[in-house]
């Protein structure tokens, strides 16, 4: 037996007699970052207000018309739209995202504390109407993606196809509010105008993008 | 005769050993460790300090400073996006603020936090059945938020945390977990001195049986146990004696705790293996018994200078040893983020 493989044996021998559930000897590293480990540029010398623009934004629209019945309230039954649009820097030629949901709904009893009345809301995707013949068909350059179905737009949280949510409406705040999930928390959704049996939705933001991913 | 070459090798090899050997004027012997002085600490409420501090490090600190923090957003500072990109980590479905702006009111925020929530929750918690919370959070982050230099948001590095939990009349029983890789700290987040950098793997139970199981380290930033320990690093066990089953030991926990003072010196508490396997390093049955105490090691050598290290962790099982999140901790929408004012 040649003397470094003695050597390997014992040594393997060492090691397996360290103890494998006590701590290591000693870490000793001495630590004395008290800073914050991320560090603050400092704003301009002028001392002015500074914000860094993204580079892209995606404009989000949400907006339709429920109506309302009986007419005069009160209400146990809506039915309407939601057209969800977003587009990418504006470019409203070829939106990244156009889909509309079908919306129906019935009452809901369990409605937020600060809400007047409140629907179970079924919630569709619809078939995009086809072109009409004469309208010229748009040729879209790769370069501006595309959402092919409604689970590939940006809009955080949106229904799913089929999707029911329970969201209730507050005449002072003119709010739609939605029961989280079921969950009994309910959020502000989406900011909407009662007038004559019908609830006219309009949520609009802007916000950074970071693109659309490579597929 | 003896060849030139060999004898030059025989008088080189004799050269060497004459250089390497060593007198007995020259040996050095091994220095004895220098115990430091532990005058005026109480070692063993070191130890529970410790777990007491331990239980505190959970994603609720930076889930409240990132939330607290965009209650003072303004138009645009900070930026919330979407989209997809590789630059920065983001949870599936989460939410991100990424900017580095004033808010105009002396409030700057600079890097990124990105968060998701899922909530379920079902039931009344008036019925048999009672009232059932499922929840589950992630963040990932490189945040800083300070308001006239006085630092109260920063995040760094990834966290997320689960909680189970079923309320009923005279019952509760809840599981909670979280794993936090990075550093919390910030007046919003957790306080004044309370911040911390920790690799900790918390998971505890409570209500009816209560346990508590913490892998990791963690440094506290500011706060110093008994004046003069600043991190801890653990691989335990622990169960309440109040809901020990019969073959638990209800005297002492499973496994190890280190304290480190400020000299780097770490304070290691050895109990009991964590199962019967894991035996390695208790040679005799001493020191695996169920008498209370655990084997201190200093650098990693066995100490009884001390005195017995005998800490009493049945004080810890208070409702505060965990910062149980409410169902509405873990919902913190889009929405919100955008229109705190909301």
């Amino acid at each position: 037996m040649s003397i470094p493989f003695l050597y390997f044996l014992i040594s393997c021998g060492e090691k397996e007699s360290d103890s494998a559930t006590l701590p290591p000897e000693d870490t000793s590293e001495e630590i004395n970052n008290y800073e914050p480990s991320f560090e603050v540029e400092p704003s301009n010398e002028n001392n002015e207000a500074f914000d860094e623009s993204p580079q892209q934004v995606l404009n989000i629209q949400h907006a339709g018309i429920w109506n309302l019945s009986p007419a005069a309230g009160p209400y146990n039954s809506m039915y309407g739209e939601l057209n969800i649009q977003e587009l990418i820097n504006g470019y409203t030629v070829v939106p990244y995202c156009d889909f509309t949901f079908g919306v129906t709904g019935y009452v809901a009893e369990n409605i937020c504390d600060t809400c007047d009345f409140g629907f179970s809301i079924d919630f569709f995707v619809l078939e995009p109407e086809p072109p009409d013949e004469e309208t010229e068909e748009i040729i879209i350059p790769e370069e501006f993606p595309q959402a092919e179905d409604i689970s590939e737009c940006f809009s955080p949280e949106l229904p799913h196809h089929q999707e029911t949510r329970t969201l209730a409406y507050s005449f002072a705040d003119e709010m739609l509010y939605f029961n989280y999930y079921n969950t009994d928390i309910w959020v502000p959704w989406y900011p909407a105008v009662f007038l004559n049996d019908t609830l006219e939705v309009f949520y609009q933001e802007e916000v950074g993008f970071f693109g659309a991913g490579d597929d | 005769m003896i060849s030139p070459m060999l004898l030059i090798s025989v008088l080189v090899s004799c050269e060497e050993k004459k250089e390497d050997e060593v007198t007995v004027e020259a040996y050095v012997p091994p220095q004895e460790l220098e115990l430091p002085s532990l005058d005026g600490i109480d070692v063993n409420t070191a130890f529970t300090e410790a777990i007491t501090l331990v239980g505190k490090v959970q994603l609720n600190p930076a889930w409240k400073g990132n939330r607290e923090a965009l209650s003072y957003k303004r138009p645009s500072c900070p930026d919330i996006y979407v989209g997809m990109t590789d630059d920065i980590e983001i949870p599936t479905n989460g939410v991100i603020w990424n900017d580095f702006c004033n808010t105009g009111t002396g409030l700057e925020f600079s890097g990124y936090t990105a968060w998701v929530g899922t909530l379920e929750q079902s039931g009344d918690i008036e019925s048999p059945e009672g009232n059932i919370i499922n929840g589950t959070r992630q963040m990932s982050g490189q945040a800083l938020v300070r308001v006239s230099g006085e630092n109260i948001y920063e995040f760094k590095g990834t966290g997320q945390d689960a909680l189970y939990r079923v309320q009923a009349p005279n019952y509760d029983r809840w599981t909670y977990s979280a794993t936090i890789n990075g550093t919390i700290q910030g007046s919003q987040a957790n306080g004044e001195d309370a911040g911390f950098r920790s690799d900790m793997y918390i998971y505890a139970t409570g209500g009816d049986a209560n346990t508590l199981e913490a892998r990791g380290n963690v440094f506290w930033k500011q706060h110093r146990i008994q004046n003069r320990f600043d991190s801890a690093a653990m691989d335990i066990l622990l169960v309440d004696p109040a809901s020990a089953g019969p073959d638990d030991c209800a005297l002492e926990p499973k496994g190890w705790i280190g304290i480190r003072d400020e000299n780097s010196f770490w304070y290691d508490l050895v109990f009991m293996p964590m199962d019967a396997e894991d035996d390695a390093g208790y040679e005799d049955e001493d020191r695996s018994q169920c008498d209370g105490c655990g084997t201190l090691y200093l650098r990693g050598n066995e100490t009884q200078a001390y005195g017995e290290i005998c800490p009493d962790f049945s004080s810890i099982w208070t409702e505060t040893l965990i910062d149980l999140p409410q169902a509405e901790d873990f919902v913190f929408t889009f929405q919100q983020a955008q229109n705190p004012e909301q």
